[in-house]
């Protein structure tokens, strides 16, 4: 339901640009921090359609995204255990919620029910923000090759 | 002491040279003394080749001394570190001269007595050139790290490229990486990535959880996070801000951390 929390044994999705993976193929803690003017930081919501299974809900929530923004085959998609990482934050960091908030349908795109954020992080280009996306890098160890229509 | 046109002083091996390739960006004062020249690993060859060559050049055409640093291991002993400046005619081929003026090496000379040959002077000279073959190696590994870098900042400019939310590395960020990097030249290599803002950030990761991110801002800062853990510590320090390079040098050598490499 939207403003509730995701459960602590699910995850979020989210697509990380090829510039913020290392060659290494993990990803950097700089893809997990706001941006510009962003109170929250969009995930997608991998279980929010408990009829799937595990393989299909990272294809279906992936083509979720991947209707709205730009990606490259050089990406990947990150999934971030909410439960984990709420809880290894809260050594530096208290208050991060992984929040449903679903998004409608809209002339260019269709509705995604999948859509959450993780709000309480902290501001951008700050020093904490870089420190806290460093520790969520620590907990979105599993990824997703980017694939590319 | 070794002084200009003195040329009785450059009759030692050399055992490798470090340097910068623009006038403007010289090997600092902390650098030149953190030489160990028994050691021999202090020292990032320019390249195993040209290294030879200055030792057999044996500065002949005496190069302008900038600065000198003088060790004695045992009595009677004398390592000179140089910092020195050569004409960039003498080395016109040099791929990192990027059509400098100059170039200022780092150049590690043994002098040997001047009354009398010993023997401990003679096994001395055959030590150092020893300890460098046994090295090169390692001593090449900057070299390959700093290629290995250029290439990735260039796949990175390339990502940039296809995306209209990312911006070009930025240079005074870029200069700073590499200054930074070649300061620590034995510094393990780093993952590079390029953030929004087009701002270079280098990420080291060590034993234990150790982690070292700086992002290179200008102005030879970098904002950096820092995860340490202290053998004796149950958990890991965690810490982040902004901070000169240089300061942040010695905030990594406080934590014990060896992902840059000896002092």
């Amino acid at each position: 339901m939207t403003g509730d929390s995701l459960p602590d044994s699910s995850h979020g999705l989210r697509y990380i640009k090829p510039t913020l993976i290392k060659s290494d193929r993990t990803i950097d803690g700089s893809a997990f921090r706001l941006r510009p003017r962003e109170n929250g930081f969009s995930v997608n919501w991998l279980e929010y359609d408990q009829n799937l299974d595990a393989a299909k809900r990272v294809e279906n929530v992936m083509a979720l995204i991947a209707s709205r923004l730009s990606i490259s085959k050089s990406g990947c998609f990150a999934e971030i255990p909410v439960g984990r990482t709420i809880e290894h934050l809260a050594e530096k960091h208290d208050g991060v919620r992984f929040i449903h908030r679903p998004l409608a349908a809209t002339k260019d795109h269709n509705a995604d029910s999948s859509h959450s954020e993780i709000e309480g992080l902290p501001a951008y280009e700050s020093d904490e923000s870089a420190l806290i996306g460093d520790m969520i890098a620590e907990c979105a160890k599993d990824t997703h090759p980017a694939r590319v229509a | 002491m070794l002084s200009q046109g003195d040329k009785r002083g450059y009759s030692g091996t050399v055992l490798g040279v470090t340097y910068k390739n623009t006038m403007n960006s010289e090997p600092t004062r902390d650098f030149l003394a953190s030489i160990d020249p028994y050691e021999g690993l202090g020292m990032l060859p320019w390249k195993g080749e040209r290294c030879r060559q200055l030792e057999r050049w044996r500065f002949r055409r005496t190069p302008r001394i900038v600065e000198e640093n003088l060790w004695q291991r045992h009595p009677g002993d004398s390592w000179h570190a140089l910092r020195i400046y050569h004409p960039l005619s003498t080395y016109r081929d040099e791929v990192y001269s990027q059509g400098s003026l100059g170039l200022n090496a780092c150049v590690l000379v043994y002098e040997a007595p001047i009354q009398q040959q010993d023997d401990r002077a003679f096994s001395w000279q055959m030590e150092s050139t020893q300890l460098f073959l046994e090295h090169e190696e390692e001593l090449l590994r900057p070299e390959r790290t700093h290629q290995a870098y250029q290439s990735r900042l260039e796949e990175l400019r390339q990502y940039a490229k296809e995306d209209d939310e990312c911006s070009d590395i930025k240079e005074r960020s870029r200069n700073d990486f590499f200054w930074f990097v070649e300061s620590v030249p034995f510094s393990k290599k780093a993952e590079l990535v390029l953030l929004e803002n087009g701002n270079i950030r280098a990420v080291w990761t060590g034993q234990d959880k150790t982690h070292i991110g700086i992002q290179f801002l200008g102005d030879k800062t970098g904002q950096y996070v820092i995860f340490a853990k202290r053998p004796e510590a149950k958990r890991i320090s965690r810490l982040a801000g902004v901070d000169t390079l240089e300061g942040l040098k010695r905030q990594v050598q406080a934590f014990d951390i060896d992902v840059l490499g000896k002092r």
